[in-house]
């Protein structure tokens, strides 16, 4: 979403009020998806480029709008081809994305569809609401609350299905 | 900190899953550090001096002052941080070696100097198995395969004069290229973090360039002087240290480095519409590169006039024919327009120059955005280039 830019402050004012709202939300959504560091850093100052470009252009855009602009650009670098950029190339490669460490939870994840999956780690993981995320993934808040609905149902289902579900699921219990 | 609010979901999971879910998230305090940096970096947006970790370009903008200095004290610290980086980040890591203890590679250059401006000393210099190389270099990458990495730099050529061969850059080879002991601080600044350089060597074997000893052994292309200049005034190459190569009516230099050149484009744009684009057809492009060696293009269309936005990451090459020697480089001279995934070869649909010389060029898809933009005194609404029509 897009907010009318506040009165009397110069673009650069303006980007600084955004850039402080929604930096770190941004890079943490990308360091949870790409590795190493350095690539989530370059992926957030394009995040960024692109909206001085908004706030110049007039635009003051929420956390969401952002995001939303992140995850585009992560979606556009991982289908990237051989002969894109050095940072896109370097997001291209399957294995730069972060793995996770538990089995049962990297098993489960990675058993449920790509939607699911991104919904329940923008809803569990960055926190975000269903308002927030229907903006950023272009959708209806309602849309977004029963998928999120059925994504919570599979991941559950195949927790559950996970023949070493008692340890794991005691280790989560202590921690 | 972010000021978002943290609403938390509507809670439908057991509360074990969803503390094992969370539990999983693999951001951890470690990449604090990277945040708190990326948030400083960031930050000095406005102010044209970001320098990406991986990219190594000193953002600028029209209206912001130019920082290079800073920016490029920043590209070397990433460069240094990418290279160092090799051997820490697993599955990319492959005990790369720093500068210092790189293995010696290739022959020993020649220890002989000369500025390949004197034909008479070019000359000599081919006939004794001397080779002129023109390519693009640029540091290594993660991303680029274990043995390539081994010198820290690499380099795409072009030609290699005096061999009568031209390189296929479809087959896109870059190889190691041996910079150590030079001056690297003007490197990295190009498109792309991509440097348009001249490279002398006399080995027969180019599987790792080593230029020759001295100054002239490698020199880059300034393109704001290809921007600025006529070729008639000076050259666009210089030493690593930056010094000018004078006495330039020779073959080999400014005219076909000006067509090798790239500039950034700009106007670009990022996201694709779902909507289809409009075809235009326009009567006239108009191209422009300023002093920035930044380019742009404007299309007249009837009585209105577009300013044409490019994909980010497009970059634009000059056309220059060599009759044209005596006028402006690059300012006014009609553009070839690369895509980020595209290279100078013939028949590449995915290079193309814009222009009303044939009707096909004249027409073209783009998507109107409603802002105005200027390009080179011509003002007009800016729309998002998607591809010629046919």
């Amino acid at each position: 979403m897009m907010m009318p830019p506040s009165p009397g402050l110069a673009p650069e004012e303006r980007f600084a009020a955004v850039h402080a709202a929604c930096h770190d939300t941004v890079y943490r959504y990308l360091a949870r998806r790409i590795i190493p560091a350095h690539l989530a850093e370059d992926l957030t100052g394009e995040v960024f480029m692109i909206v001085w470009e908004k706030v110049r252009a007039g635009s003051e855009p929420e956390i969401a709008y952002v995001v939303g602009i992140a995850r585009n650009l992560l979606r556009n670098a991982y289908k990237a081809s051989a002969k894109a950029s050095k940072l896109r190339l370097a997001l291209a490669q399957e294995h730069l994305r972060p793995t996770v460490d538990n089995p049962l939870v990297a098993s489960a994840l990675t058993a449920l569809k790509e939607n699911e999956r991104e919904l329940l780690l923008l809803s569990y993981w960055d926190s975000f609401s269903s308002e927030e995320i229907a903006v950023i993934l272009g959708s209806s808040p309602g849309a977004v609350r029963v998928r999120l609905h059925r994504a919570r149902r599979s991941f559950a289902e195949h927790i559950g299905s996970y023949p070493l579900r008692n340890s794991s699921l005691g280790e989560a219990t202590q921690s | 900190m972010s000021t978002r609010s943290q609403q938390p979901p509507t809670n439908e999971l057991d509360p074990v899953v969803e503390k094992l879910l969370k539990s999983a998230d693999p951001f951890d305090a470690l990449q604090n550090n990277f945040m708190e940096h990326s948030r400083l970096q960031s930050s000095t947006i406005p102010r044209g001096s970001y320098v990406p970790p991986i990219s190594q370009l000193t953002h600028t903008h029209k209206s912001a002052p130019k920082a290079r200095v800073w920016g490029t004290v920043f590209a070397l610290a990433a460069s240094a941080a990418i290279i160092m980086s090799l051997s820490v980040f697993v599955p990319w890591g492959d005990g790369a070696p720093s500068a210092s203890s790189r293995p010696q590679v290739g022959g020993t250059p020649s220890s002989s100097e000369f500025n390949i401006n004197d034909p008479a000393q070019l000359a000599a210099f081919q006939a004794t198995g001397g080779k002129r190389i023109t390519g693009f270099v640029r540091a290594v990458l993660p991303t680029d395969p274990p043995e390539l990495r081994h010198t820290g730099w690499l380099i795409n050529t072009f030609t290699v004069a005096g061999t009568g061969k031209t390189v296929d850059h479809a087959a896109g080879p870059w190889a190691p290229i041996d910079l150590s002991g030079r001056d690297i601080s003007r490197l990295g600044g190009g498109p792309d973090a991509t440097d348009l350089v001249v490279v002398l060597t006399k080995q027969s074997d180019l599987s790792v360039v080593v230029p020759l000893a001295g100054p002239y052994g490698i020199m880059v292309s300034d393109p704001q002087k290809l921007a600025t200049s006529t070729l008639g005034d000076s050259s666009s190459l210089t030493t690593l240290e930056g010094n000018p190569l004078e006495n330039i009516d020779t073959p080999f230099n400014g005219a076909i480095l000006a067509q090798f050149a790239r500039f950034g484009l700009s106007d670009t744009f990022v996201s694709i519409p779902a909507s289809k684009p409009i075809v235009f057809t326009a009567q006239e492009f108009d191209s422009y590169t300023g002093s920035d060696a930044q380019s742009c293009i404007a299309a007249t269309i009837g009585s209105q006039t577009k300013i044409l936005a490019f994909p980010v990451g497009a970059t634009a090459a000059a056309s220059i024919e060599t009759e044209w020697l005596d006028k402006d480089l690059v300012a006014h001279s009609p553009l070839r327009i690369m895509p980020k995934h595209g290279w100078f070869i013939e028949g590449d649909e995915s290079t193309f120059i814009l222009d009303t010389g044939t009707k096909s060029d004249a027409m073209f898809k783009a998507w109107p955005t409603g802002e105005a933009g200027a390009c080179g005194g011509l003002t007009g609404e800016i729309i998002n280039f998607a591809g010629r029509s046919k």
